[in-house]
This record gives structure tokens, sequence and C-alpha cells, in this order.
């Protein structure tokens, strides 16, 4: 898709002798400036947003992340940090070209202490390799993006991640009891450490920088808190008639006190697709479906996953399977979490949103989705975080017909309005990044927007560090185009 | 100028309430709904004024940080500005996260009005299990838990310390049969033929002379330290290394202190105390004065 930003027409070519630099920094074959090199860094997991950048550097020590990050400024080079390029919010695009720093060769596992729960970890490591390791020593880091395989820590903590499991287990945030990270300036900073205290710090810098979203520095290394992996786990799945059904049932769900680990819903239309597909488990078509994942010591577990049947008998559940049998569990997180890739095969393009509602708004915020995408024959489905009331639509479009792109932006401008008037927001665990700053205003104040820039005031006034995103207007205005901001 | 109106939700399990109601009002409230803010805290007070007392930090072994469970402010800034920051959902990366920001910073940067709380459902009265044991046996409990789920099971796990015993005691809710589980596992779990009690405990106090936040395996041994030399008692998060100390001999201690903290900060950690000044880095100084300077252009 175009770029509507003015940011795009701001680009600032390479100066001379800057890419000789990088190169004697981190060796020539980690400085990428061919444009077919440059293709797999011109967007991210949404693929709505295209830019190629100038450079791709990849650095392979904190070191040489600060060497770049110092080198950059002094070119006045805008800088895009990009870990798994999985987001879906069009955060690690080049929209003002400058140079891509990929953060993919810090990926040492530094320190596993299962004494004091901790993992030191550099910030290129993958999310599920860590949880590998960490089943070693039976433990393991809740947060659990779809994109696990191939996103890095990096990038979860730089978006705030969340996932299926943390309506019990919490999101990102509650898990980052440090942080490394090479600021603006080039100058390299730790907030807190594995104690997860304030290391002599008066505010809590690093509230800021988890979900910063690359706008205040390039995260270089993590402490993260661990937990004993919960025991036994009894999965759920069942079908009900109606939205309405099965989200009242997920309210009732949600207060027993096991804490259900994960409460997923798949709407009718999902569910149809799944079960047309290669990947079909056994669901009932043309209903909703919702999992419900419980987890607990082996001698509780079972007492509480019978307690749910329970509560979905009551709402008027069908087709009701309660399994402990991993390779059924598998089987449905497999349909679940693939159904976004199942929609990237039946449809050219995509376009997710990630609003997050009270639960008792859903079903309200539901019915206006489909009718106004019904209305314009615009094909949407959704299958969400029923717990945490985080609720993707996905709509199915082609962008080459100008007409259906002018339609899905108007749709999802109109989903996050009324997101927000039934007071929601506009993400829960994608990030804002190009695809949601219009959206912004609907949310914040004037006065809550100005305080929102404050903190690129105080951390990347100039705007060089993922200029384009998160807060309009955040244009990197370098010496090369006549004037520095 | 824009604020949160006062709303309780029930079925939401989410509430907003002026930033001045103690625990035990939020809990008064909301219980005919079997519901409860989970966090185990001295009633009496705000979930603010622990915040401002620098007890957020762990405050259940279940539930998490205590600013974890608010999810959104009404916030005045210094100019007398009234904004929202965070929201009422349990899931937010809309922007930066200003609500913890401003929650956890000790500088005051403004005043918070009312806060949206995360609710859960109250599966019983918290029951407890004690019993007297030494450091070393306290300490390896603390390890067995850490490779059993029924870490996720207890919502608190608290250490007392005295000069004449340490105290480990678990706190539980549920039903009886989950009562009658958890105690089998703890016979077999404490490697001692100690009694294991059933007794009450009230929530740590906020008024003490230091709030340490170390390693887990070190908060025992150093919270045993201070008592053993300075006297007074500390209360103890044992999975999370965090504790309050108190002792009226705590002036004397300030070496003490100022050594402990220097360990604290080594980690990634801390210790407040009113008797040991803190002072603001120059770089905190720099981005503050920045921030403040964005702030107070919403004024003018």
């Amino acid at each position: 898709m175009a770029s509507l930003l003015t940011p795009s027409a701001v680009r600032s070519p390479l100066e001379t002798g800057l890419v000789g630099r990088l190169r004697s920094l981190c060796g020539p074959r980690h400085v990428l400036t061919e444009p077919e090199e440059l293709l797999a860094y011109d967007s991210d997991g949404l693929t709505l947003y295209h830019h190629l950048p100038d450079a791709v550097v990849i650095p392979g020590s904190a070191e040489e992340v600060r060497q770049v990050l110092e080198l950059l400024r002094v070119h006045h080079m805008p800088c895009v940090l990009r870990g798994g390029g999985t987001s879906l919010s069009g955060g690690p695009v080049a929209v003002q070209g400058g140079v891509v720093v990929h953060l993919s060769r810090l990926r040492k596992i530094v320190r596993i202490d299962p004494m004091d729960l901790y993992c030191e970890v550099e910030a290129g490591v993958i999310l599920a390799d860590l949880n590998r390791e960490l089943a070693r020593h039976g433990l393991m880091y809740p947060p659990d993006p779809s994109s696990a395989p191939s996103c890095t820590l990096g990038g979860t903590v730089a978006e705030n991640a969340g996932g299926a499991h943390c309506f019990k287990y919490g999101v990102t945030s509650h898990y980052v009891l440090g942080l490394e990270v090479i600021l603006a300036d080039g100058t390299p900073r730790r907030f807190g450490g594995p104690a997860g205290g304030w290391r002599g710090d008066l505010c809590d810098w690093r509230a800021l920088m988890v979900g910063s979203e690359g706008l205040l520095g390039a995260f270089t290394k993590f402490w993260l808190r661990l937990v004993p992996q919960p025991g036994k786990v009894w999965t759920l799945r069942c079908a009900f008639p109606s939205i309405k059904a099965a989200l009242e049932c997920v309210l009732d769900v949600v207060r027993h006190p096991s804490i259900p680990a994960a409460v997923e819903f798949m709407d009718s239309r999902s569910v149809n697709m799944i079960e047309e597909s290669p990947a079909r488990v056994g669901l009932r078509r043309d209903a909703c479906v919702i999992i419900v994942e419980v987890d607990a010591p082996e001698v509780l577990a079972e007492g509480f996953a019978r307690e749910m049947e329970t509560i979905m008998q009551r709402h008027g559940a069908l087709d009701l399977l309660t399994t402990d049998a991993p390779e059924d569990r598998a089987r449905l997180w497999k349909a679940r979490k693939g159904a976004g890739g199942l929609l990237g095969q039946i449809s050219p393009d995509l376009m997710v949103q990630d609003a997050v509602l009270p639960r008792t708004r859903l079903v309200e915020f539901l019915e206006a989705v489909y009718r106004d995408a019904d209305a314009v024959q615009i094909p949407v489905v959704c299958f969400f975080h029923a717990g945490d009331g985080n609720v993707h639509p996905n709509y199915l479009f082609d962008s080459r017909n100008a007409a259906e792109l002018e339609k899905v932006e108007s749709l999802g401008a109109r989903a996050m309005q009324r997101a927000v008037d039934l007071g929601g927001v506009l993400s829960g665990e994608h990030g804002i990044g190009m695809d949601k700053m219009k959206y912004m205003k609907m949310l914040f104040s004037p006065e809550e927007m100005a305080m929102q820039r404050g903190v690129t005031a105080a951390f990347n006034a100039d705007h060089r560090l993922n200029p384009g995103k998160v807060l309009e207007g955040r244009t990197f205005l370098s010496r090369t185009n006549g004037v520095h901001a | 100028m824009s604020r949160f109106a006062p709303f309780y939700d029930p079925a939401d399990m989410t509430a907003c309430f002026p930033a001045e109601a103690s625990v035990a009002d939020i809990n008064a409230r909301v219980v005919e709904h079997g519901l409860f803010f989970p966090l185990w805290l001295e009633e009496s007070k705000s979930p603010l004024a622990h915040i401002r007392a620098g007890s957020h930090l762990p405050a259940s072994h279940r539930f998490g940080a205590l600013a974890d469970n608010i999810l959104g402010l009404n916030f005045r800034t210094a100019r007398g500005i009234s904004v929202r920051l965070g929201n009422r959902t349990i899931k937010n990366c809309t922007g930066f996260d200003l609500a913890h920001f401003v929650l956890n910073s000790r500088h005051p940067l403004g005043e918070v009005t009312d806060v949206i709380l995360r609710l859960r459902a109250l599966p019983g009265p918290l029951r407890w299990f004690g019993c007297q044991l030494s450091p070393d046996r306290i300490e390896q409990f603390r390890r067995e838990l850490g490779r059993s789920p029924w870490w996720h099971i207890f919502e608190a796990v608290e250490v007392t310390v005295r000069k004449e015993s340490l105290t480990l005691w678990i706190g539980l809710r549920g039903k009886e049969e989950i009562q009658i589980a958890a105690r089998e596992w703890l016979n077999s779990a404490i490697p001692s033929s100690l009694p294991i009690e059933e007794t009450e405990l009230n929530g740590m106090a906020l008024d003490c002379d230091a709030t340490v936040k170390l390693l887990p395996s070190e908060g025992v041994e150093q919270a045993w330290r201070l008592v053993e030399s300075f006297g007074g008692h500390a209360r103890l998060h044992l999975t999370n290394g965090f504790f309050r100390w108190s002792s009226p001999n705590a002036a004397q201690a300030t070496g003490e202190l100022a050594a402990l903290r220097n360990r604290c900060i080594e980690n990634g950690g801390h210790l407040l105390s009113p008797h040991l000044p803190e002072k603001l880095a120059a770089d905190e100084a720099q981005w503050l004065d920045r921030l403040e300077q964005a702030w107070e252009t919403i004024a003018s």
C-alpha cells in the first residue's frame, strides 16, 4: 500500500563514507545495500506498508550497536530498529529511508538462573528458542505471541507483546526485571536488573522503555523473570450457536478461581475456514468456538477442568471436548494460531486490527464490526483472546483494488472509533507503529497527546529513531533536507 | 482536560475508585459480587499509599506487583491539568505507558486522583499455614517452590524475621480439597518435623526504616542480618527478595544500610530508607527536565 504519510517524502540519502564506516565496524557481510537484499526489510508482518531502507546493518554485539548508533547520529541518518520483522503495525518499516539496524545477531542466552528465577538474554534471541532452553530447567517465560517461533525478545519488549496465555500470566512488561538500551545519542544505559528494582533511579524509566516501539533506543540485553512450568494442562473446547452465548460463557469462565491460562474465541467464519483447510481439527461448523486452558498441579487440574465443563454446560455449550492429551492440545493450538496464516492463503491482503475492550462490551463491538463489513461486502473474520478482551478483526481484501482499499481503511477507522467509544484502547499487543498512528487522537485528548510527545522530547527529540511512527508529525528533518529539527 | 468517570463493572471485574479509598473500603464495595482486590496489603491504607511507600513492587505472590493491577489513572499534572493515563482494559500498548511511569516514580510528577483497578474472583478467605524454620531451611523451601507448579497456587509466601525466630507463612484461598492437597505438598516440601499451623497474618505495615529489593536468594539472609545486628523485625516476600524492616535502632544502621543499598543497586534492586537520602542522577535530571518542559506547554 502506498503510504500517504509525509515523512516518506523526507528521505535522507546515505552520505558518502557512511557505508564504508559501517562495513569496517560490523564487517562487509553485515552491511546490506543491494536492492534485492533490502527488499526483505521493506515491510513487516502486516505487509501493508512498503518502504525500502537505504542500508541495513547487522551488528554483532552491544558495543557494535552503540558505535553504529553513534555513527548514524553523527551522519544525521534516520535509524529504524528491527528484530524478527514479525510485528503487525508497520513498526520496523523505514518510512523515511535511512538505516535499519537489525539486531538478530545479538542472540546469546547469557544466563539462566533457576535459583533466582531469571534469565539474562540478548535482544536478538528468538522467543521460542528461549522457552526451549528454559523447559530443560522446568521453567518458562510466559508471554507467547503467535510469532514466538520467529520473533525476537527485543521485538516483544518493544511491542509489549502478550499472546494467548496472558490472562493468567500477564504481558511482557510484567516480566522485564531490567534492560540495557543504547539511547539515541549512543549512550548505553541500564534500567533495573536481575533483582527487578529501581537500581537507584527515582523514576521508572523502564516502564516507558517497554512498549516504546523503537522510539527511545536500541535494546541490547534483558533480565527477564521466569516462573516454574504450570504442571498438568487440560484443554477444553466447546461450540456455541451465537457470539452472545459464547462470550457470556467467557464472562463466567474468567471468574473461575483457578484463573484459566487461556480463553480464546473463534467466530463461525474462522471455524468454517479452518475446517475447510488441511489444518481441520473437527470443530463444529457454523458455530462459534471457545478454547479454554486450565493448568495446575496434577492433583488439582482435573477438578478445575471438570468445574470449567460445568460452567460451559450451564451456558448451553455444544460439542464439548475436555482433554489432557498433549496431541489434542497441540492440534487445537495449531489450528487457532495458524488461522492468521490461512487467511493469507485465501486473500491477497489482510488488515488485522488489535483493539482491547471491556469484556462486557465485546458482543456489541463484534456485531457492529460484522454489520459494517457486510454492508460494504468486505469479508471479516474474528479470532482473538477473549479472556483479555483483545479483539482481532481480520479484514480480507485486495489492495490492487482501490475501492476495496478505501473500504477497508474506512472499516478499520470505524472499528477503532467504536472500540474507544465502548471504553477500549487501540492496541493490546501489536502496538501503534504506522498503522494506528492516525487513530491516536480518537483515544487521547490534546493534553494526553502532548504528554506522550513529552517522552520523545526527553529521549529522541529530533525523531531520528524510528521516525513516522506512533505519534503523528514525528518527522526527522536532517541537515541534508535543509532543516534540522 | 479529561478524566475517567467513576465506574464499577462487576461483570468485567474492573472499577474506578478515588485514589484515597482504602483497600478495606474497596473490598467492602466489591465483595457482594464475589470479587476482591487481590493484593495482600495493609487494609486501612489506599493502594496509592502503598505505592507512595514504595511497597508496590511485589504485593502478591500470585497476582503480581500492585502497580500491574492498576490499569489506569486520573492524574493531575504539576500545572493542574487533569488527564487520563492508561485505561480500563487488562492489556494496553497504545503509546507510552505513562500510567505506570507516574505510579512507580518517586520523583513528584503530579497527583493521582483516581485509580482503575483489576479485580479478581474471590474464592474464599485467606488461610495461612506457618512454621518456624532456620534461614537455610527457608531458602531450601524457596528453591523447592521455584521448581513446583504449586508456585502458581499460593497467594502469598511470606517470612517474618525476629531475633528469636524466623517464621515461614503460606497464604492460600480456595476450597477444602485445595487446602488439603496444598498441606500435603507443604508437608513433603518442608523437610522438617515441625508442625504446620493455621493462623491469621496481617498485611505488611507501611511504616518502616527500610524497603529493600534484592535477588530472592539474598532476601532472608540480609533481612536476618539487619534484625540480628540492629533488632526490630522484618517482613519478607520470599519469592522475590522484597522486605521491609523496622527497628528502634535504625538510626545507628546507616552505614550498614548504605552498604546494603550498594549491593541492591549492583543487581538492579534498591533500598529506600528515611535514613538515607536519595538524589536524582544527572541523566535522570536531564530527561525529567525535558519531559517536564514538554508537559508544561500543555498548560500554556
